[in-house]
Parts: structure tokens; C-alpha cells; sequence
């Protein structure tokens, strides 16, 4: 409990010198989500390309762009870190309390925006209140929730930092996004159906099966993740 | 406080025997008298820009020869000494200046003659001085 | 005696650069200062210590407790002011004081105030936009009233000004009094050294030279203006020569081969602590 709360006012302490920025990033995001929403109409259905990219950023990629500049990774030769966490791992701050504050901050970061995204969706969108109850719609935004736990936490898993010159950053960084583009583009070429619409009907056909799947894998991954930090925190070389 | 002691680092004498011994001057000559403290290890060692090891090792004689008194968790403080003792050091301190001014002026190549004509010419002159 | 801290064969290869073998023991109650060359290793030596770099040989222990990834106790046996403080940036002086004291029990509030005051640092206004000079001084004052039996400096004064450098040796001497504690910095201000160093630990080029106790190190090193030409071949103990001039750092030795040979010297000299170093650096004089 002790150790909890330290974690947590780490997380705050981080969250508060940059409050601002973060409520102004948090409010753009939700108007951007808003927008792509309400454009779809109530009518278009939800299996559509562009839900599904909605849905992959929104759970995978946003939260890490919440994040004011100066929290985000610097460059420093050819080691990108985060200059906070690099200060806060010579403090007598344990490994524990340490890592446990980063996911507290990307909880933070992230949950807000994609519980309220699923929220504006569900009011928003007949065809999808349509197809599922309200409380289908609960097992929905679980599915979606815990895939935003076992596959977003590579984000705070990431932040002991990377060892990387400029054209090792550059051919991982294309490998990385043009590879996702590239499954994404031709997921939705060859498949009839979208990844959120196989998502709705898991949850209308096998509810009790995707939510206990979920959340083990979300427990599983929280774990991972947690303990794949720890073991770059002691691997890198802050040079 | 700062203490009136000057090093000699092109000097032979070890740098460790001078701060013992002028501290030892210091303490004959009244001007550090009983019960003052000492500065400690290392603020002096600050102010002549000493090691601490060689301060400590100036103290640690000047206290088994009954200079000075350690008491724990106060400080060093000059020890009563008595005076036969006193005046021996006086004695000694004034032969060893009187020796280093004959050996600098034997190394300019004087004779003893000039040297015992300077020697008596700065005393007059001090004599008149006093007046 | 428990030594502070204690590096054994240390060892850490960083592309063509080698460190070590490095092994260095810091007593309670001195000062070391780690003096060397550009690149010469100081500053991995540091991160080595902290754990942010991991050796490729040898271990750091900090009284009993190794210094691993697996532990964390030792981390509040030293506080560590880096060369270049990272991550203080977006936050004021009052909230930085608000995380870091908080996690020192020894944390000495009226000190951390004192420095404040005398150094005449805003503490409402964010790192970032500090001159360096104040951010070196406001990381000063983060870092000495920490109060851990061991304090790491790298290069701690590079941006100060005179009065603000006499004043932070005032403090550390002050801070040294307060009980068995060490400090281990790095300057390359040879003002610095020779009014605070107990030992001077010599590296050149990642290898280690040597830990030398400062007063020996200046008392072995002497100039003599010699009368009498020298001889073709060296003079025993002789380090450097220059027309008449000769440094020796073993003037014992050197006296009785000149008073042997019959060679005549004019003037004996100690020689300033920056000339050592700049000695020893030149790999001359090391036995």
C-alpha cells in the first residue's frame, strides 16, 4: 500500500507540472475522436476501415502522444530516454515503485480517453446500439480496454530507453509503423470484416469467453510488461 | 579561527613535523593558551590546504606529547603545559630561526665575520627602534 | 575500519574506449578527487558506481551492500550530482525540493536554505530557464543536504564564480564535519583539488594511474635549478629536464646522485599541484 501510493504520487508529480498541456492534448484528442465519430453518421455501419484505425490509435499509439514534449524521449547521442525517469532511477526510489509509477501515468494518460471514447461511440452510433445491449456493449469496451493493457503497455514498458543511432532509429522506426500500416491496409483488403466488428461479435456470440480471455491476458500483460521494464532498466547503459 | 602558520613546501622538513612544530611555537609563546580549541582536522586542512592525513598525523604527536587534549565529540583544546617545557621550545624555536638565517647566508657564500656584522648591525638597529 | 566505498577490478569497454582495471577504496571522514584527461573515463567511472552503466568486470560495494540491480538500499548511501543534471528541467526548484527531500531521512532542511539564500536562487521559476550557473548551484543545493554518508560531485563548480566556489568549499568542509562521511568529486579546477582533496585518484585514458595522498604526491615532487651542466644520461629520479632545470619526483634519491657526482644545484622547488597533474597526465613520473 505504502509502496502503491509513492508510486502514484510519482505518477501525479509528473502529471501536475504539465497539467495543462496534457488537459489541452486530452481535449484535442477527444474532439478529433469526436469528429471522426459523428462524421461516420449514425447510419455507416461499424465495420469500416476507418473505425478500425480509430480503434488501433486510440488503444495502441494515442496515449503516448498525450504526453507534453518535455516527457517525452530526448535524444542524447545515440541514446533516447526520458530525461525524468533517467533523474528518478538515482533516487532511493525502489525498482518497484519506480516501474509501478509509469504505468500509473500511462493508466492515466490513456484510460480516461478510450473509456470516453467507447462512451461517445455507443451514444453516438445507432448501428452499433443496434447490434448490441448495453450490457454486450460492456463486454465490447472490456475486450477493447484490456487489448489497451496487454498491447499498449509496451508503451511505459519502453521507457527505460532505447540505444540507437539516427539510422537505426529511422529503419526501426519505418519497419515499426510501415509494417503496422502495412498489415493494417491489407487486414482490411482481404477481410470482409473489420477488427472492431469481429470485436462486436465476439462479445454478442461468446461474452463470457472474450471477457474472461481478455482480462487474463490483460493481467498477463501488465505483468510482462512490468517486468520486461525492469530488466531494461538494468541492461541499458546510461552513457 | 585562522592560525598564524606559514608552510614551507620547498622545504625538506616534512610538511606534517612543521605544522607540529610551529604549532608547538604557537602554544610556548602563550598565544594559543590553555583550553583554547584547536581548529579541527579539517578546517585547517582547508585553510593550508593540507590533507587530512597529514593534519591528522600533526595532531596525533602534538597529543602523545602532551600538547593537546582530544575530548570526544568536542574538539582538540591546548593542554596545561608546564613551563620548563614552554621555555624549552622558545629556546628551541629561536635557535632553529637563528640557523636558518646563518645555513641562507653560509649558501650566499658569507664568512662568519659578515655574518656576526649583520647579525650585530640588525641588533642595533632594533635597539634604536625600541627607544 | 569499514571502507565508504570500495571498487574492485571494475572494468567496462564502451566501442574502442577501456576502462580499467579500476580499483579505488574511500575511507570515511576524506575527500577523493578523480582527476584525469578529457574522455579519460572519470564521468563512467561515476555512472559505474551509480549503476546507470554496468561493468563489464568487477563489482562496487558501498559499506557492506553491493551495488546491483537487485538491490535498491544502497541507493540511499549516495547522492549523485551528475555532470549534466537531466530530467530537472520542467520543474521549479520548490517542487524538485518536494520529491527529492522527502526521500533522504538525513534531509537537512535549514542547510538546503542556506544555500538557497546565499546563492540567491529563485526557487519559483523552472530549472529549465535557470542560467547554468544558477541550475549548477540549485543542483547543489538538491544535492549536499541530502546528508548520505557518501556525496558524488562531477564537476560541481565548472560554472560558478569565484565567491560562489570559496563559498560551496566552505560548505562541503562544514559538511564533511558533521560525521563520517566522503565525498568523491571531479574537477578539472586545480583550485578545487588542492583545497579540498585528501587523495588524488589519477586516470588517463580509462587506465588507472594511481591514488595518490596529496601531500605525499607534493612533497615527492621537486624542481632543481642546477649550477653544474647535467649529464647525457638521467639523473636518478628525474621525471623532466629542461636546459638546467630538472624534476624529480624522488628527491632523495636524485640529491644523492647529484651530491655523488659532484653536481652543483642552485635552487630547490616544490612544484604546484597543477604541474603534477599535467605530469602525470603526460605519463611521466609514474613508477
Amino acid at each position: 500500500m505504502q509502496e502503491w501510493k509513492q508510486a502514484l504520487g510519482l505518477a501525479m508529480f509528473e502529471l501536475k507540472a504539465s497539467l495543462k498541456g496534457f488537459l489541452f492534448v486530452f481535449l484535442l484528442y477527444t474532439l478529433l475522436a469526436l469528429s471522426v465519430i459523428s462524421t461516420l453518421g449514425d447510419s455507416v455501419s461499424i465495420n469500416h476501415g476507418i473505425v478500425d484505425l480509430l480503434f488501433l490509435l486510440a488503444f495502441g499509439f494515442v496515449p503516448l502522444f498525450m504526453k507534453p514534449k518535455e516527457f517525452q524521449y530526448q535524444k542524447d547521442g545515440d541514446f533516447w530516454g526520458l530525461p525524468f525517469f533517467i533523474m528518478l532511477s538515482q533516487l532511493p526510489i525502489t525498482k518497484k515503485v519506480l516501474v509501478q509509477s509509469r504505468f500509473i501515468l500511462y493508466f492515466i494518460y490513456s484510460f480516461p480517453f478510450q473509456f470516453l471514447l467507447l462512451a461517445l461511440l455507443y451514444v453516438l452510433n445507432a448501428d452499433l446500439q443496434g447490434m448490441l445491449s448495453p450490457l454486450s456493449y460492456i463486454t465490447f469496451s472490456i475486450i477493447w480496454l484490456s487489448f489497451g493493457v496487454y498491447v499498449g503497455y509496451i508503451m511505459p514498458a519502453s521507457d527505460a530507453g532505447y540505444k540507437a543511432n539516427t539510422k537505426k532509429f529511422v529503419f526501426d522506426s519505418i519497419a515499426q509503423y510501415g509494417g503496422s500500416i502495412a498489415l493494417f491496409v491489407i487486414y482490411q483488403y482481404v477481410f470482409d470484416y473489420g477488427i472492431v466488428y469481429w470485436t462486436v461479435i465476439f462479445a454478442q456470440k461468446w461474452p463470457f469467453l472474450s471477457l474472461v480471455l481478455s482480462i487474463v491476458l490483460a493481467l498477463f500483460g501488465c505483468q510482462y510488461w512490468k517486468s520486461y521494464l525492469k530488466k531494461k532498466m538494468g541492461e541499458i547503459d546510461y552513457l | 579561527m585562522e592560525l598564524p602558520i606559514r608552510l614551507s613546501k620547498d622545504s625538506r622538513e616534512p610538511i606534517y613535523h612543521q605544522i607540529e612544530k610551529q604549532l608547538k611555537a604557537l602554544i610556548a609563546s602563550g598565544l594559543l593558551a590553555e583550553g583554547t580549541p584547536l581548529p579541527s582536522i579539517r578546517a585547517l586542512s582547508k585553510d593550508l590546504e593540507i590533507s587530512v592525513i597529514t593534519i591528522r598525523r600533526a595532531y596525533q604527536n602534538l597529543e602523545n606529547e602532551g600538547f593537546t587534549k582530544t575530548i570526544q565529540g568536542k574538539g582538540t583544546f591546548v593542554a596545561k603545559i608546564a613551563d620548563p617545557i614552554k621555555q624549552q621550545i622558545k629556546v628551541s624555536t629561536v635557535y632553529q630561526a637563528m640557523e636558518k638565517a646563518i645555513e641562507t647566508a653560509v649558501s650566499y657564500d658569507y664568512t662568519f665575520q659578515q655574518i656576526e656584522g649583520i647579525f650585530k648591525e640588525i641588533l642595533t638597529t632594533y635597539e634604536e627602534d625600541k627607544k | 575500519m569499514t571502507a565508504t566505498l570500495e571498487v574492485s577490478q571494475i572494468e567496462k569497454k564502451v566501442d574502442d574506449f577501456q576502462l580499467g582495471p579500476i580499483n579505488l577504496q574511500i575511507d570515511p571522514g576524506t575527500i577523493t578527487a578523480l582527476v584525469g584527461n578529457n574522455g579519460s573515463g572519470k564521468s563512467t567511472l561515476l555512472k559505474i558506481i551509480m549503476n546507470m552503466v554496468n561493468p563489464s568486470a568487477g563489482h562496487v560495494k558501498i559499506f557492506d551492500t553491493y551495488i546491483s540491480h537487485e538491490e535498491d538500499d544502497w541507493k540511499s548511501y549516495i547522492s549523485y550530482q551528475p555532470q549534466t543534471v537531466i530530467g530537472y528541467n520542467p520543474f521549479t526548484g520548490n517542487k524538485l525540493k518536494e520529491l527529492i527531500a522527502p526521500l533522504y531521512p538525513n534531509w537537512d532542511d535549514a542547510l538546503f536554505l542556506k544555500l538557497i539564500e546565499q546563492f540567491d536562487i529563485p526557487l519559483n521559476k523552472r530549472f529549465g530557464k535557470l542560467s547554468q550557473g544558477a541550475q549548477q548551484k540549485l543542483s547543489l543545493a538538491l544535492t549536499i543536504p541530502r546528508n548520505t554518508a557518501l556525496l558524488i560531485l562531477d564537476e560541481p563548480t565548472s560554472f560558478m564564480d569565484i565567491p560562489s566556489k570559496q563559498y560551496l568549499s566552505d560548505i562541503l568542509v562544514d559538511w564533511m564535519e558533521q560525521g563520517e562521511r566522503s565525498i568523491l568529486l571531479t574537477s578539472h579546477q586545480a583550485d578545487d583539488i588542492q583545497k579540498l582533496a585528501d587523495y588524488l585518484f589519477v586516470l588517463q585514458n580509462g587506465k588507472m594511474i594511481g591514488n595518490f595522498e596529496k601531500d605525499a604526491l607534493t612533497e615527492s615532487y621537486k624542481r632543481y635549478w642546477m649550477n653544474d651542466a647535467l649529464p647525457d644520461i638521467p639523473v636518478s629520479g628525474e621525471v623532466s629536464r629542461n636546459g638546467k632545470q630538472i624534476i624529480s619526483n624522488q628527491p632523495d634519491i636524485t640529491e644523492q646522485y647529484l651530491n655523488d657526482n659532484n653536481l652543483q644545484w642552485l635552487d630547490r622547488k616544490a612544484l604546484d599541484l597543477e604541474e603534477i597533474i599535467t605530469l602525470l597526465l603526460a605519463g611521466k613520473g609514474r613508477n
